[in-house]
């Protein structure tokens, strides 16, 4: 098919926007490599949000023919993670065979020999989950400790602690979170804390001495997020409130502000409350006045607002 | 932004960077001993064809002010694009496909604009060339394009 003609199928299913069940049908029509990769790709757009049953045969196919040489038809595994997306609301138990192809692929495309298929077997573990939880439950552990886990984007060892943790496995996360002196990275790392609001407090205890006086931003904030959304209520407020008074990050100091402030939980606002109303510096209380702004009415923050208000700030900051 | 627009994004700044960089640097830039900083851009083409256009439409604009005139911006912009294009070929190798794309850059430079636009001596053209064209684009490579490249052209082709 000539260039000119390709564009003319992207422009026609753009065109039937307004209408997606036959938006949907015309899709279905350009699961063919053959009409060119812009338009497979635009199509494959269309039946992630439109699914079809009638796609999967033709999804599986496409999935072959740029799976094929090594993948050098779909350098990046972008179109295969496509193809995986539209096929996710459409998969059963029969599609194993692909997505256990697809997330065990690795692959290393030059010039640059870096591994570049992370996020194909990210994509592939979610429709995997969907499709056999208990297979899933596996390779989601193996992801984990993915040693070709992008630096970047964390995938696909990111998508293995939400899998995870949706099947509430907690073991395998706080194993990736304690280990993170291994070399997880840091977003990973965080997610995992952030993921284990079963534990127990004891536990709970253990990652604030690990993680709380360390240097690794994203861990604090995957920590923070652990505490005041623990199953059994907010935890660690006096570390928090310690937190808030000693810390000179301002970024960590606005965020956990406003998570405390935004909390369904008054024993965390309260926290925050307490904590501000001795809060000197002039940063800080520019940073509390913002935040204050944008919380829900509550009566302890309202009173902090009152004490910190440009008249107070001023005189005491 | 699609993987269509990023490849004509990025294709445009590098025609742009090289044209800028040339004028920039026009001392050092043309004649028998030159030192084209610009070139250290060229080794972007192992991740994306498509920038073989780019560099050749950069060369046709950037050489305009030559002194050797279409024997370097009409010889020379279709030498770049085909070097360019052996190198993404060869990308599999990714010293060995600069080396080779310097090859071919400086063999066209010392033909078309220095012998025939300049009357200047083939060999000792191309040898002094071919110096300056491998520092550049084997150290582009190493310094540059082996970090930035898989971050800034991922998924361009």
């Amino acid at each position: 098919m000539r260039g000119g003609n390709k564009k003319e199928l992207v422009s026609k299913l753009a065109a039937l926007r307004d209408d997606p069940p036959a938006q949907a049908a015309y899709a279905l029509t350009l699961l063919d490599a053959k009409n060119g990769l812009e338009a497979v790709r635009a199509a494959l757009e269309v039946l992630a949000k439109h699914p079809q049953d009638e796609a999967r045969p033709k999804l599986r196919a496409l999935y072959e023919h740029y799976a094929a040489h090594n993948g050098t038809r779909d350098v990046g595994a972008y179109t295969r993670s496509a193809i995986l997306k539209a096929l996710r609301r459409v998969a059963r138990p029969a599609d194993t065979d692909i997505l256990l192809t697809a997330v065990t692929t690795y692959e290393f495309p030059p010039p640059a020999f870096a591994e570049e298929a992370g996020m194909l077997r990210g994509g592939a573990l979610i429709v995997l989950s969907e499709v056999d939880e208990q297979v899933a439950r596996y390779f989601a552990t193996r992801l984990l400790a993915d040693g070709y886990t992008e630096r970047m984007s964390g995938e696909p060892a990111l998508t293995a602690v939400q899998v995870l943790a949706t099947q509430e496995e907690w073991l395998p996360i706080y194993f990736c979170a304690v280990q993170s002196a291994n070399g997880a990275p840091a977003e990973v790392v965080a997610d995992c804390l952030r993921q284990l609001t079963a534990a127990p407090l004891p536990v709970v205890q253990e990652l604030v001495k690990q993680f709380g006086e360390g240097e690794n931003l994203p861990a604090l904030v995957g920590l923070f997020d652990l505490l005041l959304q623990h199953r059994s209520g907010p935890q660690g407020l006096d570390f928090l409130a310690n937190f808030l008074q000693t810390t000179h990050d301002m970024d960590l100091y606005r965020y956990l502000c406003m998570v405390m402030a935004t909390s369904p939980h008054a024993s965390a606002r309260e926290a925050l409350a307490a904590a501000g109303r001795y809060e000197l510096g002039r940063a800080k209380l520019e940073v509390l006045r913002e935040v204050l702004e944008l919380a829900p009415p509550d009566p302890a923050l309202a009173e902090l607002r009152d004490h910190i208000a440009p008249s107070h700030g001023g005189k005491r900051g | 932004m699609s993987n269509h627009t990023r490849t004509i994004v990025y294709s445009g700044v590098l025609a742009a960077a090289y044209v800028v960089l040339t004028l920039a640097l026009a001392p050092i830039s043309f004649l028998q001993i030159q030192f084209r900083v610009s070139e250290i851009l060229k080794p972007a083409v192992l991740w994306n064809p498509v920038f073989a256009v780019a560099f050749g439409i950069g060369t046709f604009l950037a050489n305009l002010t030559s002194p050797f005139g279409a024997w370097d911006f009409v010889a020379m912009a279709l030498v770049d694009a085909v070097a360019a294009l052996v190198c993404w070929w060869m990308r599999r190798w990714p010293i060995v496909a600069v080396a080779v794309q310097a090859v071919l850059i400086s063999a066209g430079v010392a033909i078309f604009p220095l012998h025939f636009g300049g009357g200047l001596p083939i060999v000792l053209s191309f040898v002094s060339v071919l110096a300056s064209q491998l520092i550049l684009l084997v150290g582009g490579y190493y310094l540059v394009w082996r970090k930035a490249g898989p971050i800034l052209f991922r998924g361009t082709r």
